[in-house]
């Protein structure tokens, strides 16, 4: 029997080629989207793990505060001097500044924010976040002292730059620049305002320690210190000791913005592609089911007939099985070499799936009396479903407008699936496009926040903090074509609470500003004369604090010519509407916790009004 | 079996042949009680002792003629090279190869006809056989089918005409569910040929 049946079935699916290509290719998307959606989480973290080990992430990192610099060696020594020293397999001092950098070639004016870090290129260092060549070479051990750079990769791509050309940093002093680099902290650009994929805005340059200091007239002197634990390490133990001998927070590389997002984002991003592939595999398995509850019903007849001549159920759900499985044999599942057991899975869904979807409607078809199967015409139309409940329903129209309502109740069951079919279809993409919504409304949320009234604003960010009576805001302050500045104090914090600590930017701003203040989110001002803090609603949420609460800061107050780390409790004044919880504001008036009053990093001012065209 | 629309000749028909399941009473074809049968014993039933002939041929469209008839044979467990026998037996040696679409109607139902008979099974049963062909078309099959009559074979034959009704041995007449007649032919039995339609 098996012959003329394979047959009748392989004809079948010859005249029904377009479904059959149909149910393929969904299928392949839904096996594909599992399968990939998945596989593309373990690349990633395989991805990740090799480019980490490759380029040597730092494992502590130590970062004095804005304007705190020592010479060199002095981090060095006594982050080797703590007890665990020894579990500290690299140790290096960097110099990192933030100059204005100028990478114009010629062919348009880039003029962005930079990020020099000075590297310590002694023995073929550095030996703690290393570079990985994209393009043209690595600085070796004879550019120490050099003025020789390299380019940040996506920076560089983003501005179409050559591999080897110059830039031109704060001061007009040039490097050259001989290669393209990606390195692990800026594997995502990331600026210190936390604005991600940042490349048009942000210059990243590395250059020889020695150099940096002299492009930064701040020779001989580090204000970074990163360390790789060697195996085995007691990180944590390591870290506190550090942070006991240094003085400063130290960081670990889980509180790296770039490293947080590549590595433990995939966990986010897995819980949400998770749902994601799951919606669009049962999104897939409907469309299948309703196809082939189609099909098999338009072949009802010869169901029927086979039945009639004694035909066994069990061999035409068999024929039906088999009939798919011929054309399974096509679905592109997403293959590698490292991920057998989602290969196979991927394949036992892709067939499992379509194989549920296909079995109901067969075994439908076949448990009906052969006599039933075969009518047609009136005597099949005996079934109504739930349209007599539309009887007494009052509906607009003649019986041409009751017939689209009638004919959705006299199949309950196929008017589900479809319906079913379609949320599933309707779901992923209002899913996708929420997330999305949500990812932008965020930034610009945020970006709103930030400009307020004032959207033409500028900030000159200081490489310290000066006396406000300094010379340098004198020559800022004697620009005619801007308004008189305003000044900030910028201050790296840490805000603790609810068995969280995590950093932030503390900003000192005025709260009677004309020109921008911390706006709470019913847009009200915050009160300046409380002496308190102003932060994003997640950061409270986070530290379990609401208005009116107390917040635990962490931060460096001068001490002598040094800085402290303190903790001091300041009070919640309330949310401003931001969506990143970096941001922290207080008042200018109370910079004495940090004692710096009558100092500024930063100057707000905005451009004046042009004047009016003479008539 | 005889009788006017409505009068449950098809009913009947189809649960003589295990095509449907009686609400009440009881059915007993062949020496074999149906009533109550598991499934798998109705299907071995209609495989193995009962054909049938239906009034709108039901070929399966994908198949050529020769392959309509395998199928029947396959499924029954017989021999398909009978299949080509089959065809000339009902004269369409010539078309065996053609598709269903290919035939005229009354191909078509001694396609059908060859299908039912290929199997062998001791009782054939055949739905207003004549119903969608002309004269001269509906002759030739009633001449197939008075030929397959034999002390082997039981050929029932549901019909509204009276006039086909007289070419059978044996008349059952109902009239809205119930048999009201069972004999000879009403009017006197007549060869396909002596037919006045």
């Amino acid at each position: 029997m098996r012959r003329t049946l394979l047959r009748w079935s392989w004809r079948d699916l010859r005249a029904r080629w377009v479904q059959v290509v149909a149910i393929a290719l969904i299928i392949a998307v839904g096996a594909g989207s599992f399968a990939g959606f998945n596989g593309m989480t373990r690349w990633r973290e395989r991805s990740n793990a090799a480019s980490f080990e490759l380029t040597c992430v730092h494992d502590l990192r130590a970062r004095l505060g804005v304007g705190a610099f020592v010479p060199a060696g002095t981090l060095a020594q006594a982050a080797s001097g703590i007890p665990l020293g020894d579990q500290i397999a690299a140790l290096e001092e960097r110099l990192v500044v933030p100059p204005q950098v100028d990478a114009s070639d010629g062919g348009g004016q880039v003029l962005v924010r930079g990020r020099l870090i000075g590297v310590d290129l002694r023995d073929g260092g550095p030996y703690a976040g290393r570079a990985h060549a994209e393009r043209g070479r690595l600085l070796t051990e004879t550019d120490a002292g050099r003025d020789v750079a390299v380019l940040e990769f996506d920076f560089a791509r983003h501005y179409a730059l050559p591999a080897a050309g110059s830039v031109r940093l704060t001061g007009g002093r040039a490097l050259e620049y001989v290669g393209h680099v990606t390195q692990p902290e800026h594997f995502i650009v990331v600026t210190d305002e936390r604005e991600f994929l940042a490349q048009s805005k942000l210059a990243v340059v590395f250059t020889s320690l020695e150099a940096a200091g002299r492009l930064a007239d701040l020779p001989g002197a580090v204000n970074d210190l990163v360390g790789r634990g060697s195996a085995g390490a007691d990180r944590a133990a390591v870290q506190a000791e550090l942070a006991e001998a240094l003085g400063a927070r130290v960081q670990t590389i889980g509180d790296d913005p770039s490293y947080n997002t590549i590595v433990r984002d995939v966990e986010g991003d897995q819980q949400t592609t998770t749902v994601l592939r799951f919606a669009i595999l049962l999104g897939a398995v409907f469309a299948v089911f309703n196809l082939t509850a189609r099909m098999v019903e338009s072949q009802r007849r010869e169901i029927g007939i086979a039945m009639a001549l004694g035909v066994p159920p069990l061999r035409l759900i068999g024929l039906g099985i088999r009939a798919l499985l011929r054309e399974m044999l096509l679905t592109p599942v997403t293959e590698t070499p490292f991920q057998f057991d989602l290969y196979v899975r991927a394949a036992a869904l892709g067939i499992g799936a379509p194989l549920a979807a296909i079995s109901y409607p067969v075994w439908r078809a076949v448990r009906v009396a052969p006599i039933d199967a075969i009518r047609t015409g009136h005597l099949a139309a005996r079934g109504w479903g739930l349209s007599p409940l539309a009887r007494r329903l009052p509906l607009p129209g003649g019986s041409l407008g009751r017939m689209p309502l009638r004919t959705v109740l006299r199949a309950p069951r196929r008017t589900l699936l479809t319906v079913l079919g379609i949320g599933a279809a309707i779901a992923v993409l209002v899913g996708v496009m929420g997330a999305l919504d949500a990812f932008l409304g965020a930034a610009d949320r945020s970006e709103r926040a930030l400009t307020a009234d004032h959207p033409e604003r500028l900030i000159v960010e200081l490489d310290t903090a000066y006396l406000l009576d300094s010379p340098v805001f004198a020559a800022i302050a004697g620009f005619p074509s801007l308004t008189r500045p305003e000044p900030a104090t910028r201050l790296r914090a840490s805000l603790v609470g609810a068995g969280v600590e995590f950093g932030v930017f503390l900003e000192f701003v005025d709260f009677e500003s004309a020109l921008w203040y911390p706006a709470l989110r019913d847009g009200k001002r915050p009160d300046p004369r409380v002496p308190g803090v102003v932060l994003a609603e997640k950061a409270g949420r986070d530290l379990g604090v609401e208005p009116g609460g107390l917040v635990l800061v962490r931060l460096a107050r001068r001490d002598g010519t040094g800085f402290r780390v303190v903790e001091t409790e300041l009070r919640l004044v309330g949310f401003h509407d931001g969506a990143f919880r970096t941001f922290a504001y207080a008042d200018r008036r109370h910079l004495e916790i940090a004692r710096l009053a009558g100092t500024a990093n930063q100057l707000s001012r905005s451009p004046r009004p042009a004047p009016p065209r003479p008539t | 079996m005889l009788g006017p629309s409505g009068s449950g000749k098809t009913t009947l028909l189809n649960l003589i042949g295990a095509l449907d399941t009686p609400t009440e009473g009881s059915v007993r074809v062949a020496g074999r009680e149906l009533t109550g049968a598991s499934r798998g014993a109705l299907f071995a039933f209609r495989r193995h002792t009962v054909s049938f002939v239906f009034q709108s041929f039901d070929l399966f469209p994908g198949l050529s003629a020769r392959e309509n008839v395998e199928f029947a044979i396959d499924v029954a467990g017989g021999d398909c090279a009978a299949a080509v026998t089959m065809l000339e037996r009902v004269g369409l040696a010539e078309r065996a190869e053609h598709f269903p679409h290919e035939l005229s109607g009354g191909e078509q139902q001694r396609v059908a006809i060859a299908r039912a008979l290929a199997t062998g099974n001791r009782v054939l049963l055949a739905d207003e056989p004549t119903g969608e062909l002309d004269f001269r078309t509906g002759a030739q099959i009633l001449e197939l089918l008075r030929g397959e009559a034999s002390a082997d074979r039981a050929v029932l034959v549901v019909t509204h005409n009276r006039e086909i009704a007289r070419v059978a041995d044996r008349v059952l007449e109902l009239s809205s569910g119930r048999i009201v007649s069972d004999g000879p032919p009403p009017g006197g039995r007549a060869s396909v040929a002596g037919l006045r339609w």
